[in-house]
């Protein structure tokens, strides 16, 4: 599966988020507006500037018209994008590659999702009419179905399995109490994560993702003509995105310790950037802990942990900021919140930070190499998106 | 030789006590317990687990007709039978007949049945099943069970109890009844109702006996499926059997099962009979009918795959009024800050008919994998279109994983799902019912059995789902 991809070819100059929250006063156009601006703003640019747009989105505006009625564009080419919970990532990496043909100079990517205007707790989703069998499973429920799997394959009785995950949790929270436009910015002590209600056993509510409102922008040009527009862009290394046929579900390969999209897609982004041991050349990753299993075996899928030795690791601190290989610096989807069409723009945007020395209390150590993991279906079929971006040229 | 050929019974899990029923509506508590259909099952989901048992006599006899008696048909308009036939592979020229509208439905069903069979049209299926309602905190309430019971009814050396004789008379009257609007069954006065039933069950008894030229002291069984247990013994006492003759009469843990009450009955009088048995069955109902039966030699081979002791061994006796109150939808809940079912799109029903109802995947006829869903193009050798049709029901199975979803929208949440493995490589997502989350794990051997998922927009969302292996079963 080796491909070529756009190493370097193309940056991001401007970027943009909005505060990941319950928006009661806000719409989906004013978030989308604000984060637009903020990125076209950082970028120096307007949006006359603007030659193409895309829109992500998974159910909160169909068509770009989502972007062009609130933005008033000038009648440019604005695509809709929805990959479910890939869907930021999927807008970006489409952006990414007609920049990189150079059918466009500059183009703008926005992510949007409004959740709370629903009414439903948790994440629902418009299903096309179907014969009514599959199942009425909710987004924790599928994917704590890798926690028992996990706990038996690896020996973790469901104590030690419990305090392993809301040890990703209680990292995750720690995290997004630095940073200011996370939903929910406070560290919360392992005992009350341990202890939260149950949603999904073995998962607790505190072992969810944050469901909220928010929206995440990006300006990208070619790497050539970067410097145009600021000295410290963000260079794009890899892009990969592996759908899977549903393996998982209908043969009994799989056994629920892992999910095969991940690990094709990390296989194809670490040959496009020229990756050997990611271990030890990636500083830094934002991945997509929707639930708290789920961050647990990204870590062996992605090869930042040997398999079956994941649970140590998030055990010896090996992920947390000070950790070396910290993983989610600016809360992950647990507490920065996870309002879908946006939640791959806002990972983005945290190596962004990082590169330029803007984040703040949660700043890493001069990280050069960062990896966004973002996950779209459920962990026996699945869309998984890998990026691997950079400070500087390689 | 013609007459009953196989039969099998399908019980739900769930036993409420009268102590329990009692101790909410405050008032005298009588003994035992009575059986509770779970909140995904309806009498065709009972009927169609009943006649799913008989597995290896439908395949070998392949019935002409399916014949499905209830008085608590899913629908007013839309046949169970038809239904019945497609979950057991059935090809579409089966004759399907539904009966109803009495109680006296399970001996019509019957006496058609063999009536088909000696005019020479092959065997007959016939299911009974019910989930009658009672009113809360009406003397019925108690009682009223929920059960099915099929019959496999043709010809030949299989057979296990000739048919003799047959009888009927009609009685009008009202004495237990409903209308099309009622959600309740209603019954007159006990001792009206004793005297007036048996006027019809005294005329069909003496009918039966003289046409079959037999004395009532001379049958080994009887059995007389009336109204109520109570109502039941004291007509078998009014026509004088005698308290040997009624003993498979009492039972005091499943209740009365409404059109699967007399069945239930003879079938326990047949698991415990020797060869050359004679057992008189009379059901009561708008009149009587009285069919005498008389065991064979094929008797005393004969198992079930699911004896009784299978659903007494095993059933759950704890449910609590709240729950009952619950599953029979008595009871208005919140449905949480989640979506509502949508109705199923009629043109995927259609489409997926085969797969829903039977249980059919695919097979893969190049590498030999099996699919459930079906598959047009193979996940391991990737080939199009080489896939002959492979059904899951009485297959193997066990869980790979599992997950206890308290958020999902459900009667009777937690709802749990399992990743299940199936015999022959395929895997599917179940939702298991009538377990507690303690009864799952990893390994834990799982059975299909039929329910109804949901009813949205007047839909019944039938499907199969797992349950936890259990008990006493026989392989055949």
């Amino acid at each position: 599966m080796s491909r070529k991809g756009i190493h370097d070819k193309v940056s991001v100059v401007g970027m943009g988020c909005t505060k990941f929250s319950e928006h009661w006063d806000k719409s989906t156009d004013d978030l989308i507006i604000e984060a637009a601006h903020e990125a076209l703003n950082d970028a120096g640019i307007e949006l006359k500037d603007v030659e193409a747009a895309w829109i992500g989105t998974m159910d909160s505006g169909y068509a770009g018209m989502t972007l062009s009625g609130p933005l008033k564009s000038d009648y440019i080419p604005v695509t809709r994008v929805e990959n479910m919970c890939a869907t930021g990532s999927e807008a970006f990496r489409n952006a990414c590659y007609a920049v990189a043909a150079g059918a466009y100079d500059i183009a703008l990517v926005v992510g949007v999702e409004k959740l709370k205007d629903s009414g439903y707790s948790g994440l629902v989703m418009n299903s096309s009419p179907g014969d009514g069998t599959s199942p009425n499973i909710t987004a924790p429920a599928s994917f704590s179905l890798l926690a028992p799997a996990y706990f038996n394959r690896y020996g973790l009785d469901p104590k030690q399995g419990k305090e392993v995950l809301a040890r990703i949790a209680w990292k995750n929270h720690a995290n997004g109490a630095l940073n200011k436009k996370a939903q929910y910015q406070k560290e919360i002590p392992m005992d009350r994560i341990i202890n939260s209600p149950m949603i999904a056993a073995p998962l607790g509510v505190l072992d969810c993702s944050g469901v909220a409102d928010g929206a995440a922008a990006a300006v990208i040009v070619r790497t050539e003509d970067s410097k145009k527009y600021r000295n410290d862009p963000m260079l794009v290394k890899a892009l990969s995105i592996a759908a899977g046929p549903g393996e998982g579900m209908l043969t009994q390969d799989f056994d629920f310790t892992s999910i095969q999209e991940n690990v094709r897609a990390a296989e194809d982004a670490y040959k496009q950037a020229g990756i050997k041991n990611p271990r030890k050349e990636i500083d830094m990753a934002e991945v997509h802990d929707c639930f708290t299993p789920t961050e647990l075996v990204i870590y062996e899928d992605l090869g930042f942990s040997e398999r079956g030795e994941g649970w140590k690791d998030v055990q010896n601190g090996r992920f947390d900021l000070k950790g070396d290989l910290p993983v989610n610096p600016d809360g992950g989807l647990k507490s920065f919140g996870h309002p879908i069409g946006a939640s791959g723009l806002r990972m983005l945007y945290e190596m962004y930070l990082q590169f330029q020395g803007k984040a703040d209390k949660r700043q890493l150590d001069d990280p050069k190499i960062g990896l966004t993991h973002n996950l779209g279906g459920y962990p026996w079929q699945c869309v998984s998106f890998i990026s691997i971006v950079g400070k500087n040229l390689s | 030789m013609q007459g009953i050929i196989a039969y099998e019974v399908y019980l739900p899990h769930h036993r409420i006590s009268k102590k329990e029923v009692a101790g909410f509506h405050g008032g005298y508590a009588g003994k035992g317990t009575k059986s509770v259909a779970h909140y995904d099952e309806d009498s065709l989901t009972m009927a169609v687990n009943a006649s799913n048992s008989l597995g290896d006599a439908l395949e070998k006899y392949q019935p002409g007709a399916v014949y499905f008696a209830s008085t608590t048909s899913p629908y007013q308009e839309k046949l169970g039978s038809v239904t019945l036939a497609k979950a057991l592979h059935l090809p579409a020229n089966t004759g399907t007949i539904d009966y109803g509208n009495s109680l006296r439905a399970a001996s019509n069903a019957i006496r058609a049945g063999m009536n088909a069979v000696e005019s020479g049209k092959g065997s007959v299926l016939v299911s009974l099943s019910d989930r009658r309602l009672a009113r809360p905190k009406s003397p019925l309430e108690a009682e009223m069970g929920a059960g099915a019971v099929s019959f496999l009814l043709g010809e030949g050396d299989d057979v296990l109890a000739e048919l003799i004789g047959s009888s009927n008379v009609a009685g009008e009257q009202v004495s237990q009844w409903r209308t099309a609007q009622d959600q309740f069954l209603r019954q007159w006065e006990d001792r009206f109702i004793a005297h007036s039933v048996s006027e019809a069950v005294l005329q069909c008894v003496h009918d039966l006996l003289t046409k079959t030229n037999r004395s009532l002291e001379n049958i080994d069984t009887v059995i007389l499926a009336g109204p109520t247990e109570k109502l039941s013994l004291t007509l078998a006492r009014l026509i004088g059997a005698n308290e040997e003759q009624v003993t498979s009469m009492r039972d005091g843990s499943i209740g009365h099962l409404g059109t699967a009450n007399g069945p239930y009955m003879f079938t326990k009088a047949l698991s415990e009979s020797i060869p050359g048995q004679t057992i008189l069955w009379l059901q009561a109902g708008d009149g009587c009918e009285a069919m005498l039966f008389q065991t064979t030699e094929a008797i005393s081979s004969y198992k079930q795959k699911k004896p009784l002791s299978h659903f007494e061994e095993n059933s759950n006796e704890n449910v609590t009024y709240s729950d009952y109150l619950r599953w029979y939808e008595l009871l208005e809940v919140d449905e949480g800050r989640r979506p509502g079912a949508s109705t199923p799109s009629a043109p995927a029903l259609k489409r997926n008919s085969d797969q829903i109802l039977g249980l059919f995947g695919s097979e893969c006829m190049s590498c030999g994998q099996s699919y459930y869903p079906k598959q047009r193009v193979c996940v391991k050798c990737h080939v199009k279109d080489e896939m002959k049709p492979f059904s899951l029901q009485g297959k193997k199975a066990k869980v790979a994983t599992y997950t206890v979803d308290y958020l999902a929208t459900s009667v009777s949440p937690p709802t749990i799902f399992a990743v299940v493995d199936i015999e022959g490589g395929s895997r599917m997502l179940a939702q298991a019912t009538d377990c507690t989350p303690d009864e799952i794990s990893i390994g834990t051997e799982v059975e299909f059995s039929f329910r109804k998922l949901y009813e949205a927009g007047g839909v019944h969302n039938y499907f199969w789902k797992v349950v936890p292996k259990r008990g006493v079963q026989h392989e055949s």
